[in-house]
């Protein structure tokens, strides 16, 4: 053992070297900023998953024809603007000038059909607009023509979607890559470029200024407006212990914590130099989901009964530190922070218990098991596992929680089997708000059966609905479509609602200008 | 001599094949689908599928299998599903933290616990003795992810000393790749220590009754030399034969650690791709510490001729 | 750990009538860390067997208005995240921690007994079984168990199962070594020329000089196993989280161990004390049976 004195000399010259060692902000040229984001990144390509953390990752290197603002609606930030045919059939979207890809080239109608091509076989919203498309071509150098074969009045809202799997531009021969193979050369027109030099995968994620950018005039909202890059270096630090990514923030160690773990903000709130901000403001949704497919959850009077059971202050609490800030009730099926969402559950939800029991009893449910995916390493999502095993116990169900990693999970849910031969009942899953805003991208309530999301639930009316909202070109006969779809969705009960929450980050406080957003941007920080 | 070598290192390979087997067996009869992990939460069953076609989950066992080790005996450990990077590329940009970990430890561990164990095995039955066995027992005892918490808690949080978290690569400087490591290498060592302590200890009692002892004492030399020279020679053999057995706790431990103190190295890197199932890279990690356990062994065998002369290959 | 070989066929008998005979005062003086141990294990049995009539609350009652609250005359080690009662789960949680302690020292020991003497008694066997058990050997055991556990699926007959397997061949090992240099001794190869049955020769000779040893490894794989089950929960891939046990319990305060260092503070100390107690029976066990070490 070293003895007492040598051992604080030693602390002491070691912190010493610490300091000087640590990177500082005036004196060196190189402005770093240093981030924690919520998870490992482990794949690159953006338009291939729907993983929050690979948006965020792509938002960096990667640029999108539209962005949207403050209030959602889709704006140019690549294209300079767009022209549609009289008939609805015919896009013609211009790029703006000064576009160049990180390899120096510069950037083309042809990539950007290409990519918008890929895209339209990956994502949901883009799945809608490839039924309707033709073709995705180049007009010429800087024009991209989308010829359709009916009018598609939400194509700008699809091309600037923020969340999950914008439509990110890629150079031709990346944006060739099958749909199906993840993109692991990252050459994009980003702000910021990709170190792949540095990228170690489970510890750190390196980005350079990219000096060809040329932003926007616009101020930033979102994730539209000009992209000003004023550090020169991102170096993402990957700390999946909430405990440890808290107390590195604490020591100044890093500059920007995505995911304030509730329960740990005290102790970032007595901090000094620490700055809490809503991450998101529209938030993330969270939902119990059933399987509409096996008994005992494809009767229909059962998913009510559940719905009118539901208390959505025991769920909220438990994963947001019972901060009554950080969340809000959400009585419908989409969230009701976006735009045209009504705050009404056509008196399905009324959390009594006694009334649930009586729709259990009418349901002519007869002990069937319910069996609960549980994974325990999610932490927003366990917490909810307990909470519904509990409320099913109540309303008299014959319950089994099966506990699981995230990763069986996602293999458990696939499976259409009755629960006795491994099949599943319910899982607990949240979206953020931006990526289920409306019928097309909320795969939560989409009633395409066996071709639809996880659960399978079939409702053709629902469907029917969708597509006349999609074909709808008066805003206003657009909302009143959307408000027939709410209700249907909310009768179907495909998902019960749990409530929106809030995700804050925490800030150096000598950081300023963090524009909120579905993920976390870098640009205009300084 | 050479001979030997060439046989013992002949007779690991059946040890890896085997461990190679298991392990892929293991993988291959685990639920859970990368595929699906990797297309995110919203893509479609469909999407899932396409997916997994592409990086040829649906073939069968063998065929997988056979590809497998074919490439492995290459030495392509494969590519990850994830992150599309070779396996050996990221093994070795985190091997850097557990083997920083693991080998001083090691050097720690020995340091303190063969002294204190020679100490206990001189005083033997007295109260020093017994309170250095008392601790070992407890280092036995207390989990080692408790022991990480307990030092981060006495060490770091209250008195601020150390950081709690992350790694230095050694290339920052000496300094601050230490200070990231005392803690780790605190908690790790304390199984350690109490296994390399009790085996000295016991060795050395064996040890110091033997004839040759008292005839060296009886020629007068010095307690020091008669403890440290002639008994603890004797008893090498013994406590290197643990250290090398221990390297196996030593890699266990370094899991849990870089758990607790998010150390970016293989342990963190395994549990990771496990809960991904990311099967080329856990093949791969696996393989290699299975490797160098059978490695380290091999070496502690050999090392026999240094402390025993009547041992001969 | 080298195995403690015995060299006469009575070595392990002799000890045990001595130590009958002491009263439990003079047996107090005599082994004071196996009392110890003996006395701490019995408490903790005492709490898994009368979980319900010492536990102060349901502990799987979920109350989202209770979360977090230090320990209080009303919650005596506070409450989790769930606002679930820390002090019942702690002891429910007794009842995983021994079941798995137990379980797997008397599965592995079984089983590796039966392994041991195959690859001692048949050498056809011996080379392929014994190539087997050093690659499981070689595996780091956390591992071994960690994919085992993604494997089978949580539950605690799942932990069971996964720290058996990895903890198998350390028995194998030293029964197959304990047969062979029990073979060459002359009485035993007496009884072989003799026409005895290999059964016979098992049971008259092998196992009573196998067992002593047998007996002390069997209380360090279950302390091993004790511990193996809370780095396998604290980890995630133990024992699923509705069943309480010391190491999930720990994993559920593990983030806050800073601000609520209750939750993770009391099941970490029942647990170093009650892994204590096997490992100081074991020492007893091994000082008692071993004849060098009667002083």
């Amino acid at each position: 053992m070293l003895n007492r004195r040598d051992f604080l000399w030693a602390a002491a010259a070691l912190t010493g070297t610490a300091i000087v060692a640590r990177p500082g902000w005036s004196q060196t040229e190189t402005r770093v900023l240093r981030f924690v984001p919520q998870a490992n990144l482990s794949i690159l390509d953006p338009v291939f998953t729907t993983a929050a953390v690979s948006v965020t990752h792509g938002y960096l290197v990667f640029d999108t024809l539209y962005g949207v603002d403050n209030d959602l609606q889709p704006q140019p930030q690549m294209a300079e603007g767009a022209v549609v045919s009289d008939d609805g059939l015919e896009w013609l979207i211009t790029l703006r000038d000064g576009l160049t890809w990180h390899d120096g080239s510069p950037v083309t109608a042809e990539d950007c059909a290409a990519s918008l091509d890929r895209w339209s076989q990956r994502d949901t919203f883009g799945q809608s607009l490839r039924a309707a498309t033709e073709a995705f071509e180049a007009a010429d150098e800087r024009t991209i023509r989308i010829r359709l074969s009916r009018p598609f009045p939400h194509l700008l809202a699809a091309i600037g979607k923020p969340h999950s799997s914008p439509a990110m531009m890629m150079p031709l021969r990346l944006a060739q890559t099958p749909p199906t193979e993840a993109v692991t050369e990252m050459v994009g027109s980003g702000p910021y470029r990709f170190v792949a030099e540095e990228y170690v995968s489970g510890s750190r994620v390196v980005y350079e200024k990219f000096e060809g950018y040329v932003p926007r005039q616009e101020p930033a909202a979102w994730s539209a407006g000009g992209k000003v890059a004023h550090f020169d270096r991102i170096e993402w630090h990957i700390i999946p212990d909430a405990a440890s990514a808290t107390a590195a923030l604490q020591n100044g160690e890093v500059d920007w914590l995505e995911i304030v773990m509730p329960d740990l903000r005290p102790l970032l709130d007595a901090a000094p130099g620490v700055t809490i901000q809503k991450q998101d403001p529209t938030g993330f949704a969270a939902y119990i989901r059933f399987n509409s497919h096996v008994p005992p959850f494809d009767n229909v009077k059962l998913r009510q009964a559940v719905l009118a059971a539901v208390d959505q202050s025991a769920y909220m609490a438990s994963i947001t530190g019972g901060d009554p800030e950080s969340w809000q009730e959400c009585r419908s099926m989409f969230p009701v922070t976006m735009p045209g969402v009504l705050d009404d559950d056509f008196g399905m939800m009324p959390g009594d218990l006694d009334h649930a029991r009586k729709l259990v009893e009418e349901s002519g449910y007869a002990g069937e098991k319910v069996v609960i995916l549980h994974p325990t390493d999610m932490v927003n999502l366990a917490p909810h596992g307990l909470l519904t095993a509990d409320l099913l116990k109540k309303l008299g169900l014959n319950v089994e929680l099966q506990a699981m990693d995230w990763g069986t999970v996602t293999q458990r849910r696939q499976s259409k089997e009755p629960v006795e031969n491994g099949g599943w009942s319910i899982f607990h899953t949240n979206w953020p708000s931006a990526s289920i805003s409306n019928p097309a991208t909320n795969a939560n309530i989409r009633g395409q059966g066996a071709e639809g999301w996880f659960g399978w639930y079939d409702d053709p009316e629902l469907e029917a609905a969708v597509t006349e909202w999609l074909s709808a070109s008066d805003p206003a006969e657009g909302q009143k479509v959307f408000e027939t779809v709410q209700k249907l969705a909310m009768q179907g009960a495909p998902v019960i609602p749990l409530g929106v929450f809030y995700v804050n980050s925490g800030l150096d406080a000598s950081l300023s200008g963090v524009v909120p957003g579905s993920a976390s941007f870098f640009w205009n920080v300084s | 001599m050479i001979k030997y070598i060439l046989q013992r290192l002949l007779a690991t390979v059946p040890v890896v094949v085997i461990v190679a087997l298991i392990v892929f067996s293991l993988l291959f009869l685990t639920p859970g689908d990368p595929a699906a992990v990797m297309a995110g939460d919203q893509a479609t069953p469909e999407q899932i599928a396409q997916i997994r076609e592409s990086l040829g989950l649906d073939q069968p066992f063998l065929p997988r299998l056979l590809s497998w080790f074919g490439a492995v005996l290459q030495g392509d450990l494969g590519t990850s599903i994830f992150t599309g990077q070779p396996v050996t590329k990221m093994i070795l940009e985190r091997i850097g933290p557990t083997f920083s970990l693991m080998l001083v430890t090691l050097v720690f561990a020995v340091i303190v616990a063969v002294p204190v164990g020679v100490i206990a095995a001189y005083r033997h039955n007295t109260l020093l003795d017994n309170a250095i066995m008392a601790a070992a027992v407890l280092g036995f005892s207390v989990p080692v992810f408790v022991l990480g918490y307990l030092l981060a808690w006495l060490l770091a949080s209250n008195a601020q000393l150390l950081p709690v978290q992350g790694y230095r690569p050694l290339s920052d400087g000496v300094g601050p790749w230490l200070r990231h490591l005392v803690l780790p290498v605190l908690t790790v060592s304390g199984v350690y220590i109490a296994l390399i302590a009790r085996i000295t200890r016991t060795t050395m009692l064996e040890v110091l009754s033997q004839d040759y002892i008292r005839t060296a004492r009886a020629k007068g030399a010095s307690e020091r030399a008669v403890l440290f020279v002639h008994a603890l020679r004797n008893a090498s053999v013994q406590v290197v034969t643990v250290v090398g057995l221990g390297v196996a706790l030593l890699i266990g431990g370094a899991v849990v650690t870089e758990t607790v103190f998010s150390i970016p190295g293989l342990g963190r890197l395994t549990v990771d791709a496990i809960l991904q199932r990311d099967y080329p890279v856990i093949q791969g990690i696996i393989l290699l510490f299975s490797f160098v356990y059978v490695l380290v062994n091999l070496l502690v065998d050999l090392s026999y001729v240094l402390f025993d002369p009547r041992i001969r290959y | 750990m080298t195995p403690m070989q015995k060299t006469g066929p009575d070595a392990a008998l002799s000890a045990a009538p001595a130590s009958k005979r002491l009263r439990p005062g003079r047996f107090l003086r005599r082994w004071p860390a196996l009392s110890l141990g003996l006395v701490l294990l019995a408490l903790a049995c005492v709490m898994a067997v009368f979980a319900p009539l010492l536990a102060t609350h349901d502990p799987q009652a979920l109350d989202a208005t209770q979360r977090l609250k230090p320990p209080s005359a009303e919650a005596w080690f506070g409450t989790d995240m769930m606002g679930r009662d820390v002090y019942s789960r702690v002891i429910y949680g007794a009842r995983v921690s021994l079941v798995v302690g137990f379980g797997v020292a008397v599965l592995a020991t079984a089983a590796g007994m039966a392994i041991g003497l195959v690859a001692g008694f048949s050498r056809l066997l011996d080379s392929i079984i014994m190539r087997i058990m050093d690659g499981l050997m070689a595996i780091p055991s956390i591992l071994l168990a960690i994919a085992f556990m993604a494997m089978l699926g949580s539950s605690v007959v799942n932990v069971i199962v996964a720290v058996t397997i990895s903890e198998i061949p350390r028995v194998a090992r030293l029964v197959r070594s304990t047969v062979l240099s029990l073979r060459e001794q002359t009485y035993v190869e007496a009884a072989i020329t003799s026409g005895a049955s290999t059964l016979r020769i098992i049971w008259r000779h092998i196992l009573p000089n196998a067992m002593p040893p047998v007996l002390v490894q069997a209380t360090y794989i279950c302390a091993s196993a004790m511990v193996i089950e809370a780095i396998l929960s604290f980890i995630g891939a133990g024992t699923p989280p509705d069943i309480p046990s010391w190491g999930n319990i720990m994993t559920e305060g593990r983030a806050l161990w800073q601000v609520k260092p209750h939750i993770v503070a009391f099941p970490a100390v029942v647990l170093s004390l009650t892994v204590l107690a096997v490992n100081l029976v074991g020492d007893g066990l091994r000082d008692m049976l071993d004849p060098r070490r009667k002083s």
